[in-house]
Order: structure tokens, then C-alpha cells, then sequence
């Protein structure tokens, strides 16, 4: 998801709206990240509070190893390239994104299932534009 | 719910609120990992 919010940045600016990431590990990989493909800042939050805190948080073991849509998504990815790399996180943290206003209220949130589990951009987007007060148009 | 207050780490080293990164409408995007 990191990657589509990257390639729709302008489209996100030009909006009036900003993105920012959030993970759990690898301060290197993020500042990597940063000075190569995505345009937008990206934290670590080892203690998952902001996860936690959006109800998304981690899964169990057996959810985590049972989870065939997660994996059916991560053998396409994989079948195309686009497979994860390096874990550098825990395996039972979830994905998730939000829509988060200027004085940090959370307008709109998604808890991902499991690896790859993110709504369209579109939807996202949309969600966007409420927050902003944007009239909707697709990105 | 508001995740203002809630403390993050920049990739320099330093700790601030996900407040100061949000200064107009933002997309968050709580990915498992940066792998």
C-alpha cells in the first residue's frame, strides 16, 4: 500500500492531504524507503500504540498461519515480483489505514486481515477528500 | 478517537507526537514492515 500512496502523491497533495507510514522496525529500510521511492515520511512504532490505539493491532500465531486469503495475496504479489521483502517486524502485526485530520482525529480507519488486507485507493482517497471537504473525484 | 498524543520515532532517532506529522488531512498507512 505504501507504494500505491507513493505513485498517487501528487494526486494526494494536489488535494490538499498529505500521507504519512508507520511500521513497527528497521529504521534503515524506512530512511532507505525515504530517499528512494516514497515521497512522504515514515516512523517507527515498536510499541504498536498507534496500531493498537486504531484497533488494528496483531493477530495469533494460528490466525497468522491459517490465513489463506493473506497468502493467496502474498503468492500473487510474489508471482509478479512484488513479494515482501526482509521481515523485520513481527509476524502477527496487522496492516491498516487511516484518514486522520489535523488535530489527529481519525476519520476513517481499516483493519487489514492479514498481509496485503488494505481497501482500494480509491476508497481511501474518497475518505480523503471527506476529511477535507473535497467534493468526490476518483484519483 | 485521536492519535495526536500517541509518541513515534523519526528515522533520525528522535521521538515526536504523530500530531506534529499531521498538519492538514492524512493518509496513514500502518504497514507490517519497510521490507
Amino acid at each position: 500500500m505504501l507504494a500505491q500512496v507513493a505513485a498517487a502523491h501528487d494526486n494526494i497533495a494536489a488535494r490538499g492531504g498529505a500521507a504519512i507510514g508507520i511500521a513497527p522496525a528497521a529504521t534503515y529500510q524506512a530512511r532507505h524507503l525515504m530517499e528512494t521511492r516514497i515521497p512522504f515520511p515514515l516512523f517507527l512504532d515498536p510499541s504498536l500504540r498507534v496500531s493498537r490505539t486504531l484497533g488494528i493491532g496483531t493477530q495469533s500465531r494460528v490466525r497468522y498461519l491459517l490465513n489463506l486469503p493473506a497468502w493467496c495475496r502474498w503468492l500473487r504479489a510474489f508471482a509478479v515480483n512484488r513479494n515482501q521483502g526482509r521481515l523485520t517486524g513481527h509476524f502477527s502485526t496487522l496492516p491498516g489505514i487511516a484518514v486522520v485530520t489535523a488535530g489527529g482525529e481519525v476519520t476513517f480507519s481499516h483493519r487489514g486481515s492479514g498481509l496485503g488486507d488494505y481497501p482500494p485507493l480509491e476508497e481511501v482517497v474518497g475518505a480523503l477528500d471527506e476529511a477535507i471537504g473535497n467534493r468526490s473525484d476518483p484519483a | 478517537m485521536n492519535i495526536a498524543p500517541i509518541p513515534v520515532a523519526t528515522v533520525a532517532g528522535d521521538t515526536i507526537d504523530v500530531g506534529a506529522a499531521i498538519d492538514r488531512p492524512t493518509i496513514v498507512v500502518l504497514a507490517r514492515n519497510y521490507g
